[in-house]
């Protein structure tokens, strides 16, 4: 896998830590995913198959590049449907709808992956989601990354 | 030049908006850290970006991102530099990366051999290209002490270049 600080020019893990500060209440997690990189990476980068999967509340979503951006069509169970745009790079995925904001970073670490995963509501006055869910996605993505080939 | 519509955007809590002025600041921010503090760098590097997007909604006037991104990292840079008392002379790798010309290796070495203080008013002036008053605004130091550091910063690097 290409060297992650080398395409954005900043650690993913820190621009993260960074993209939190601006961003008060919201929720930051850290696990460290016994996989490597590369199984975590091919997890967190195919939204369309794995988000699903890790996500409560997504029941679909599908890809498409426009304008020169990759845009999700985001399906929740509860029917509700809306656009991400979605910015992606070697350990590092940013996604923005009109309500929410998602994000992981990731970074190769002695014993497997470092990966930290944001969420942030866009809407002002609603309660930060909870850190046991996002905790709970990333047991998911870990489950299904050592789950890979 | 950062666009102020970005700033806005990102003071407003855009992501994206905020993702793209932090890879438009990142270059300026590193350039200053490693050159004020070059043995904390990296930390230094952190630091500011973490100060300078938490007090990002507090910038007033949008146009003025690249004074108020420089004064904060300058301040976090020569904090750091200061906590670590590392004015001492610094391992030639960092240049090296830089550019492969001796003379230039020699020369970023003396620079860094410099105190942080009289390197930092030297990154303002050779590198970012600030006026006098430009720098000691960025430092909120009065224009004589800048010009005093830069003729003593000038004074070290003609000896050390021709010792």
């Amino acid at each position: 896998m290409a060297d992650m600080s080398a395409e954005i020019g900043l650690d993913p893990v820190v621009r993260l830590r960074v993209l939190a500060a601006a961003l008060p209440g919201s929720t930051l997690v850290t696990r460290e995913i016994g996989a490597p990189l590369a199984s975590v990476w091919a997890v967190v980068e195919d939204l369309e198959r794995y988000s699903p999967l890790y996500e409560p509340s997504v029941a679909s979503a599908a890809g498409e590049e426009r304008g020169g951006r990759k845009i999700l069509h985001m399906t929740y169970k509860n029917g509700f449907r809306e656009d991400c745009v979605v910015r992606l790079a070697a350990g590092w995925c940013l996604m923005q709808s009109p309500s929410v904001v998602v994000a992981f970073a990731a970074r190769s670490t002695k014993t497997g992956t470092l990966l930290v995963h944001l969420e942030h509501w866009r809407s002002p006055g609603q309660a930060s989601f909870a850190a046991s869910k996002l905790e709970g996605e990333l047991l998911e993505i870990e489950r299904l990354a050592q789950s890979l080939p | 030049m950062v666009d102020p519509a970005l700033v806005g955007a990102a003071q407003a809590g855009d992501a994206l908006a905020l993702d793209e002025l932090l890879e438009e600041l990142l270059p300026m921010v590193r350039r200053l850290t490693t050159t004020v503090a070059p043995s904390v760098a990296e930390d230094a590097t952190q630091e500011a970006l973490l100060a300078i997007f938490r007090n990002l909604r507090e910038l007033r006037n949008p146009e003025a991102i690249v004074a108020w991104t420089r004064k904060l990292t300058i301040q976090t840079a020569l904090r750091l530099a200061r906590a670590r008392r590392r004015d001492e002379p610094v391992d030639s790798a960092p240049a090296s990366r830089i550019d492969p010309g001796e003379q230039l290796i020699e020369l970023v070495d003396a620079l860094q051999r410099l105190p942080a203080e009289q390197r930092t008013v030297v990154a303002l002036r050779a590198i970012e290209g600030l006026s006098e008053q430009e720098a000691a605004r960025a430092l909120d130091l009065p224009v004589g002490t800048v010009k005093s550091r830069l003729n003593r910063a000038r004074a070290s690097l003609r000896k050390g270049w021709l010792t």
